[in-house]
């Protein structure tokens, strides 16, 4: 496994993804204002904040679903509605397709986008990226003979299997329990060290953040500014849970929402 | 009119079964015979009932059952000049339920992706059709193409669409804005998104509409040709019903039963299990 230690936070990778004042707004009510930041080749970037604030927004911009109001954005050195080739999502919820089983719901992006050769070699890439997340027996299954977690693993493969530069990931461990979310999480964190993709990753959980992330943004609510840039250089996997050190940034990152112990992952079942 | 299409439909949004039920109990032996002597005996008691009858009253008030069912072998294969009426009827009813369900898929197309015509074709449109009095189509069909395939198809069309675009507009409500944008994000190409995504989501209630629209039309053909047609199975039930032959007139609406019965089970059953076995696949495998 890659150990991703030390974050270059000053060297002279050109970033993948750059948002650069970008601002957004539903007819009058304004969700992004003027909001910059960058994401480097390989990195594990969370867009940290309250429910409802910018953050799944942004995910969109980036992935050129929506435009923006105004500003700039470029991805892999192109515009978004072009550069929609390099990345894929995954969501809150799996979003599969009920009528395929799961090794047919992998190949799904791959036939939607018309990649990753003829049916065969579709087949062999999806079973790949099934035993990738440890889904290799599920391959025949329907996805609602599946748990949660299950269902989320087979969109993190189908997700993978494009082989894409970035993965966008919109609160995918907000919807399961929590030890199926603590599993997730760690099993998402193997599966970026083992593929080297550059991850934005979109959730209002603390400890999620801190447990998987390279840097932190921290958003405001609506209307939202980017409160803070946070790096996380400290080695994996981490104790996020107990280690004293990342405690004490659960408390500091939650006193930036301004509401101390309470609001950010109020939603979470913890705490 | 609401009509329950797909009983414990997928919800095929999240992919889980949201109104799976709770599994049926378990029944004994006993319960299971006794089902079936119900099932088998009644309509055996009521044939045996019924032949009773028949000798004591005249055959056009009850005919004799042996007699109705001799016809209806003749109705089904037995003598060309009657079955002729039969296939007759079929073929404008197969007619009928493919254009009806074409008809249908095009208008809830349009009223789903022409917002601006939704509430022309909902609000208008579909109650319109939905409250149009068959008989008045029947009639209406007669006096436009006067006696003729044209005026029945025209009628049973008219009366069975509303089924098929009530069916098939159900479907593309349900069809949801996530899974549409999932498949956006993996491609531009809305070809691609239809075919791997939209028909298949659809597929059962296309096939629901199908075979809602079958037997309905089939009940509407007996009403389109009593007024619009000179052959067919509802024409030699109008001319039995003159010439007060009930043999010929049980013995077509026997017919129709049994054509009903046979496609329902025999093709429309099967490819329906195939199409939801997903769910079944799903429920088994937990």
């Amino acid at each position: 496994m890659r150990q991703p230690t030390t974050v270059p936070t000053e060297s002279g990778t050109a970033p993948i993804i750059e948002l650069s004042d970008v601002t957004t707004a539903f007819g009058q009510e304004k969700v992004l204002d003027e909001v910059s930041f960058d994401v480097r080749p390989g990195e594990f970037l969370c867009l940290l904040g309250p429910s409802g604030c910018g953050k799944s927004t942004s995910l969109r911009l980036i992935g050129g679903l929506l435009p923006p109001t105004s500003g700039h954005i470029e991805v892999a050195g192109q515009p978004p509605e072009a550069a929609w080739t390099e990345l894929t999502y995954v969501f809150q919820q799996p979003r599969l397709l009920p009528w395929r089983t799961v090794l047919a719901n992998v190949m799904l992006g791959m036939e939607l986008r018309g990649t990753g050769g003829d049916r065969t070699r579709r087949q062999a890439r999806a079973a790949a990226q099934l035993e990738l997340v440890g889904l290799a027996e599920a391959a025949g299954k329907y996805p609602g003979a599946l748990s949660g977690g299950e269902r989320q693993r087979v969109a993190i493969a189908r997700a993978l299997a494009l082989d894409p530069q970035v993965i966008l990931m919109d609160e995918p461990l907000s919807a399961l329990d929590v030890s199926t979310k603590q599993r997730l999480r760690a099993e998402i964190q193997n599966v970026w060290a083992y593929t080297g993709k550059t991850v934005v990753f979109v959730t209002h959980d603390i400890s999620e953040a801190l447990f998987l992330a390279d840097r932190i943004i921290v958003f405001s609510g609506k209307p939202t500014r980017i409160l803070r840039e946070f790096a996380v250089s400290h080695p994996r996997p981490r104790e996020v849970d107990s280690d004293p050190v990342f405690l004490a940034m659960h408390t500091e990152l939650r006193e930036l929402f301004g509401v101390p112990d309470a609001s950010a992952d109020a939603e979470g079942p913890r705490q | 009119m609401t009509i329950d299409l797909l009983p414990g439909a997928p919800d095929r949004r999240t992919g889980s079964r949201s109104r799976r039920s709770t599994p049926p109990p378990k029944h004994g032996r006993a319960w299971r015979a006794s089902r079936l002597t119900l099932m088998n005996g009644a309509p055996v008691l009521l044939i045996i009932g019924w032949w009773v009858a028949s000798r004591y009253q005249p055959a056009y008030i009850v005919p004799d059952p042996l007699a109705v069912l001799h016809r209806t072998w003749d109705l089904l294969a037995g003598d060309r000049a009657l079955f002729a009426n039969t296939y007759i009827s079929f073929a404008r009813v197969g007619i009928s339920v493919l254009i009806a369900v074409a008809l249908g898929t095009a208008i809830a197309l349009t009223a789903k992706y022409v917002t601006v015509l939704e509430g022309l074709l909902v609000d208008r449109l579909m109650v319109f059709v939905n409250a149009f009095p068959s008989i008045g189509w029947a009639i209406a069909g007669m006096y436009w193409f006067g006696v003729s395939t044209p005026a029945v198809i025209f009628v049973e069309v008219a009366i069975i669409l509303p089924f098929t675009l009530i069916t098939i507009w159900e479907g593309l409500k349900a069809l949801d804005a996530e899974l549409m944008e999932m498949a956006q994000s993996f491609t531009r190409d809305t070809g691609r998104i239809i075919v791997k995504v939209v028909a298949p989501f659809l597929a059962p209630y296309l096939f629901s509409a199908l075979r809602i629209s079958y037997a309905g039309a089939w009940k509407v053909a007996i009403i389109a040709e009593i007024f619009g047609a000179s052959e067919g199975l509802g024409y030699l039930l109008n001319t039995a019903r003159e010439q007060f032959d009930s043999t010929t007139l049980y013995a077509c609406i026997l017919t129709l039963i049994l054509i009903v019965y046979v496609v329902d089970k025999g093709i429309f059953r099967p490819v329906e299990t195939k199409l939801l076995r997903y769910r079944k696949a799903a429920s088994s495998h937990r």
